[in-house]
């Protein structure tokens, strides 16, 4: 008599190589395992609940008929993320830039405001616990532009080099160096602004 | 501080500047507070976001969630199992049909424009009624069919109507 599998106790590893040979049960775990993450990670690039919720399962379908290419190099969320990631660039590929976001770029390449702006050292994690801490970068990257965004999150959570990020967002590396410029000036200035609505508030 | 040295100064932090550079990156830190402010800031910025990236739950339910998928897996499967055909079969489908059937098509014209009879014409438009002409083009001969009786007017003809005219 087969030994049954007691997938919940299952480590990652062991789950992806059954899942390699076709148990679907294996995969439902990975999925159940690492759902929130995907999910989150796929609404951080374009900030739309259900978006979000069509890439992610697309991301996990993808990697279920790419899984037997997964050798295991690095963690299975990591390499699920990128899969994510992956399936969120080609669909923000295929969306119309908005004509405000072509205007912010070209003040971005101009110098932009930005870059005058006094410096902010911010320290957001005084006085805050690290939810409401999330919560404020939440709101904060929503405040982006979809090309800031993208950058920041490829850089600061999905811990790619510029070059790397470069190739995915198919532009040059100075573009890619210009717009995380950008984008952490304006989260510097977005955090330090909500620290302070805050500290008027108590 | 100009744009570019910024940027340098970002490359600084993110550790993407080959080892020359970095060096004269940190000597320009050394003597300048702006630029020395400005990374601290951007380290600040990259560190705050590394450590607290916003964690959400998926807004449905875990079966829910995994039905779709499920779905879209088994319809995958189902497709992936259809057979495939055969390499001479597709070279069949792709070429012998279409080709085969312009063959049909000409073989037919070729029928239908056989069967008309070019050298031989009929005409009784300038006959007098009851007669009907055969003009044979390969014998220059014209052939006129009459039909005898009482009421024909031709007395001459042979016995089953017909009069050869030159």
């Amino acid at each position: 008599m087969a030994k049954s599998t007691d997938y919940p106790q299952a480590d990652d590893v062991r789950l992806v190589r059954l899942a390699q040979k076709g148990d679907t049960l294996a995969f439902e775990e990975l999925v159940a395992r690492h759902r929130d993450k995907i999910y989150a990670r796929a609404y951080s690039m374009v900030r739309n609940e259900d978006e979000a919720l069509d890439l992610s399962q697309e991301a996990w379908i993808k990697a279920w008929q790419r899984l037997k290419q997964f050798q295991g190099d690095s963690s299975f969320v990591t390499w699920m993320t990128r899969v994510t990631i992956n399936v969120c660039l080609d669909h923000l590929r295929k969306r119309k830039r908005e004509r405000a976001e072509s205007i912010e770029q070209m003040d971005e390449d101009s110098g932009g405001v930005e870059r005058q702006m006094p410096v902010e050292v911010p320290d957001p994690i005084q006085g805050l616990d690290r939810q409401e801490l999330r919560v404020r970068i939440d709101k904060a990257l929503g405040q982006l532009s979809e090309a800031h965004r993208t950058s920041l999150v490829l850089h600061e959570f999905e811990g790619l080099e510029y070059k790397e990020i470069a190739r995915r967002m198919e532009c040059s590396i100075g573009t890619v160096m210009s717009r995380l410029f950008y984008a952490r000036r304006r989260m510097a200035s977005l955090l330090a602004g909500l620290k302070k609505e805050r500290d008027e508030q108590s | 501080m100009n744009a570019e040295t910024q940027l340098k100064v970002q490359a600084l932090v993110d550790g993407e500047l080959p080892p020359n550079e970095a060096a004269q990156v940190e000597a320009l830190l050394a003597g300048d507070a702006g630029a020395r402010q400005l990374a601290a800031s951007l380290k600040a910025t990259r560190d705050a976001l590394r450590d607290n990236e916003p964690q959400l739950a998926v807004p449905e339910s875990r079966e829910f969630y995994w039905s779709k998928i499920a779905r879209e897996i088994e319809r995958l499967e189902v497709q992936n199992a259809q057979p495939v055909p055969t390499p001479w079969l597709r070279w069949a489908r792709r070429w012998l049909l279409p080709v085969g059937g312009v063959a049909v098509l000409a073989g037919l014209l070729a029928m239908l424009s056989a069967s008309r009879t070019p050298a031989l014409s009929a005409n009784s438009s300038r006959m007098m009624p009851g007669t009907i002409s055969f003009y044979l083009q390969d014998e220059d001969v014209t052939i006129v069919w009459i039909e005898t009786g009482v009421n024909s007017g031709f007395t001459d003809a042979s016995p089953d109507g017909s009069v050869a005219v030159e």
